[in-house]
């Protein structure tokens, strides 16, 4: 009896923990876009739609290596991340932030109808990296997919740390939100970081995209919640912060699969909003982030 | 007094912007409130209008403590301000600019409005023509129509001389009035000034530009970091050892 | 008086416009265009002028119709005083929300609003007992007035634009009158409308919630002239939609919304293979008239007009 309830817990937590680092991969790709052109990118899900799908077009149908599939996948949609700038934000003459929801808005859209056009509505999936059938750990059961998901996200959050807090290029860059005409006279070519972290933004989204895509159904509109929820993860950890990104993340998806296992799934979809809203209206800079005066 | 200021403070990151401030302003004259850059006249003033909270300290206006009220409540009140930096509302004329700084004075509300009761119509009325007088006084009526922004610099600040009296305010806090005008337009300026004060309307002035200062203050307040270091009538501040080492810098 | 006219003739085309189309499908397309009016107005009064980013207000659609198949097909309320308690409902609702919600700004306004809108649409699909779950909600009584029950999209026709065109022209009271000034005022810069007297706070309130009835409306009236709703009527998309419906003929005017909401409801009609096409057109529109063309058609037509003139004085 003990043992079935601990069993069960664990199993909560690691499903929890699973998708959690889904939404944290997100939410960093938000902060990645935010922390250097300001912009709260509401294509983001878009982003790893599109990976997901891409890369089980090009491992499944065009029978490409796995690897090669994934490198691939997430150099594509990097590149869909420098268009989306190219055409849907660089023009805009007077940016303002109404106009920049919308139009990222407006981007989502539209990359949802193509995918729409080239994928249909059926649902696809992938097999799972590594061919191991499952593992087992103190009586609960999971996919191998899991170890993946989990371990890319330790190693992509402490590339990106190490990239904004310890290489030139990296705080470059965070000057360039900071201050883009201070940035622009000290030699920064903001229109080069801002591409970057487009096409950075891209990858992460295809990153968690493709990681999800082996343990879950990728339709074209699947992308939308996961943006959002990853988006709900951003704020809950503060706007801007990896660390709080992560932390928002985990704790979200915890939240999830702990609530859908002892309480009920009909919250499931819903708490990460609830708890977005409450988070807004008590404390909007976030659980990492101190308020400041 | 019209407006007491006691022990106002304000601290952003543990340093201190505006360390106790205490002063005065009589009713019906023109207080001039200098100091040379970061001293913390547009802290003190964002308090004064409530755009800031002091972290100690408090305003008092016509004996009330307006201390923690938000700015609306404050203009309500009769106290009544211009901006530094112009802040015309964008997409109206000049005109319905000034009507807003009147609306506050009418009754009707949404309702009244949605069914164009006589109510409402009234009040539109009477908020037209003491705007288009406001606009008369500082010599705009004749471009009452024309979009707030398509105005040159110079004719927005007036716009918003305006705008601050159509409420019919009891004091006026002037941000700067003369920042970036002409010899010309600061002549205009200043008798525009004396004009106000001659109805009766108290005015607070920050400002820069020291002839305009001693030519229309009754009295002066000097700070520097943060805290005051002299107050009295001009001809004593222009003699003031202690004003003219903070302005020339040692 | 003069000024008057162009609405007065407008009145009047849509009121002979039956006549013209008897019997054509087209009547049932502008019935769904009356009712999206209805709702495009409400976008237009709080986007267009107090300039509050809401991303629910096809959730307060979706409340309004939900609340109208509810009482009138599962209570049977009189469906006159159903759309009222809808309204009601709604408005409450909007309030409760916004007293909090509209404080924030920017990014953090615009994503409470749409996890609101995101909240309410769960709730329709997980409250099936009540609202028949993400299958929607069949057979809704018809609307009944004074013992007349309206079947036909003819039928409806006339109360829906009668009702459109009120609203239409209650908004353009407000938006001329201090109420008006004062939302115009905030949306430009809320730190000078403050300091001029305006209560900021109460104008975003007012604007939220008349936009939340206006929504509510026109889903109730949606809701007995369709018979059948559904969870994705509360949808982010449409949501999207109705702010394209607002800004596509020009933000802040009647003919804009008119224009922009037929606009948007006729081009699936026009082009019925168009279905798959339709989220990438609609992307693309936002898109494309955000960035070139953010004062809509109207402005467009406008600017055109004014530089010929300039042309012609030369």
């Amino acid at each position: 009896m003990e043992s079935t309830h601990l069993s069960q817990a664990v199993q909560f937590i690691f499903a929890g923990l699973t998708s959690g680092s889904i939404y944290a991969l997100v939410a960093l790709g938000f902060n990645m876009i935010y922390n250097v052109t300001l912009v709260v990118n509401l294509a983001q899900g878009e982003f790893l739609m599109l990976g997901a799908m891409t890369m089980i077009s090009l491992y499944s149908g065009f029978k490409l290596p796995l690897p090669v599939a994934l490198v691939l996948s997430t150099l594509i949609v990097g590149c869909v991340g420098i268009l989306f700038d190219r055409f849907a934000i660089r023009p805009l003459k007077k940016p303002s932030i109404m106009l920049l929801i919308l139009l990222t808005l407006g981007g989502s859209t539209f990359l949802k109808g193509v995918a729409l056009l080239i994928w249909g509505k059926d649902p696809y999936t992938a097999p799972t990296f590594t061919k191991l059938k499952s593992i087992s750990f103190l009586g609960a059961s999971f996919s191998p997919q899991m170890l993946w998901i989990i371990g890319t996200l330790v190693v992509v959050s402490f590339v990106l740390w190490f990239f904004f807090e310890r290489t030139l290029l990296g705080k470059a860059m965070r000057a360039c939100a900071e201050n883009p005409r201070a940035a622009s006279l000290m030699g920064v070519n903001v229109k080069t970081f801002v591409m970057i972290s487009f096409f950075l933004g891209g990858a992460l989204g295809a990153v968690g995209g493709m990681l999800m895509a082996p343990v879950s159904f990728m339709v074209y509109d699947e992308g939308t919640m996961m943006g959002l929820k990853g988006f709900a993860s951003a704020v809950l950890g503060g706007i801007g912060s990896y660390p709080g990104a992560v932390v928002g993340g985990l704790v979200l998806g915890l939240l999830e699969s702990l609530s859908t296992g002892y309480v009920s799934s009909i919250f499931k979809d819903i708490l990460a909003f609830v708890v977005l809203l409450l988070i807004l209206v008590i404390k909007p800079t976030g659980l990492m982030k101190r308020s400041d005066e | 007094m019209i407006l007491e200021i006691r022990g106002l403070t304000k601290f952003f990151q543990r340093l201190a912007a505006v360390n106790d401030l205490n002063f005065l302003v009589e009713r019906g004259t023109i207080k001039a409130l200098i100091g040379p850059n970061g001293a913390g006249k547009t802290t003190t003033f964002n308090m004064v209008t409530g755009l800031l909270t002091p972290s100690r300290g408090s305003v008092f206006f016509k004996g009330e403590e307006l201390t923690r009220r938000p700015p609306h409540v404050r203009a309500k009140k009769g106290l009544s301000r211009t901006f530094q930096i112009v802040r015309p509302f964008a997409e109206m004329s000049v005109l319905e600019n000034v009507m807003v700084g009147c609306d506050m004075r009418t009754g009707s509300g949404l309702f009244s409005a949605a069914f164009r009761l006589p109510r409402c119509l009234k009040d539109e009325r009477k908020v037209r023509r003491k705007a288009m007088e406001e606009l008369e006084f500082v010599g705009l009526a004749g471009r009452a129509n024309e979009p707030a922004t398509s105005l040159p610099m110079g004719e927005q600040r007036v716009m918003e001389i305006a705008r601050a009296l159509a409420s019919d305010p009891e004091i006026v806090l002037f941000d700067e009035p003369a920042a970036g005008l002409n010899e010309n337009e600061t002549g205009q300026l200043a008798k525009n000034l004396l004009r106000i004060k001659e109805r009766g309307i108290t005015i607070l002035l920050v400002e820069h530009d020291m002839r305009l200062v001693m030519r229309v203050s009754d009295e002066v307040v000097v700070i520097n970091y943060g805290s005051l270091i002299a107050e009295g009538p001009p001809s004593e501040i222009r003699a003031n050892p202690e004003v003219i080492t903070a302005y020339l810098g040692k | 008086m003069i000024r008057a006219v162009p609405y007065l003739l407008f009145a009047l085309f849509i009121y002979l416009l039956p006549a013209l189309l008897a019997g054509s499908y087209w009547i049932h397309v502008l019935v769904i265009i009356g009712t999206y009016v209805i709702a495009a107005t409400g976008v237009d009064l709080v986007v267009g002028f107090a300039g509050q980013l809401s991303l629910c207000q096809a959730a307060f659609f979706a409340l309004g119709a939900y609340a109208s198949a509810i009482l009138t097909t599962t209570y049977h309320v009189d469906p006159m005083l159903a759309l009222i308690i809808g309204m009601i409902f709604t408005g409450l609702v909007a309030y409760g929300v916004g007293a909090p919600v509209l404080r924030l700004k920017g990014y953090y306004l615009a994503i409470a609003t749409l996890g609101f809108g995101l909240i309410i649409q769960s709730c329709l699909v997980t409250f099936a007992s009540y609202t028949g779950g993400p299958d929607g909600f069949r057979d809704i009584v018809p609307l009944r007035m004074a013992g007349y029950i309206f079947k036909t999209d003819e039928q409806y026709y006339y109360p829906i634009w009668t009702v459109a065109m009120l609203i239409l022209l209650l908004t353009r009271n407000i938006a001329r009158s201090k109420v008006g000034r004062a939302m115009l005022a905030l949306r430009g810069d809320d730190v000078a409308a403050s300091a001029m007297g305006v209560d900021i706070a109460r104008y975003k309130i007012q604007a939220f919630v008349l936009s939340a009835m206006y929504a509510s409306l026109a889903g109730g009236l949606y809701a007995h002239s369709n018979r059948f709703i559904s969870p994705q009527m509360a949808d982010l998309s449409r949501s999207v939609e109705m702010i394209i419906m607002a800004v596509l003929g020009g933000i802040r005017t009647v003919f804009g919304v008119l224009i922009g909401t037929t606009i948007m409801k006729s081009i699936p009609e026009v082009l019925e293979s168009f279905l798959d096409y339709q989220m990438v057109v609609t992307g693309a529109i936002l898109i494309v008239l955000l960035l070139y063309m953010p004062q809509g058609l109207i402005g467009v037509v406008r600017a055109a007009v004014a530089r010929l003139r300039r042309g012609g004085e030369r």
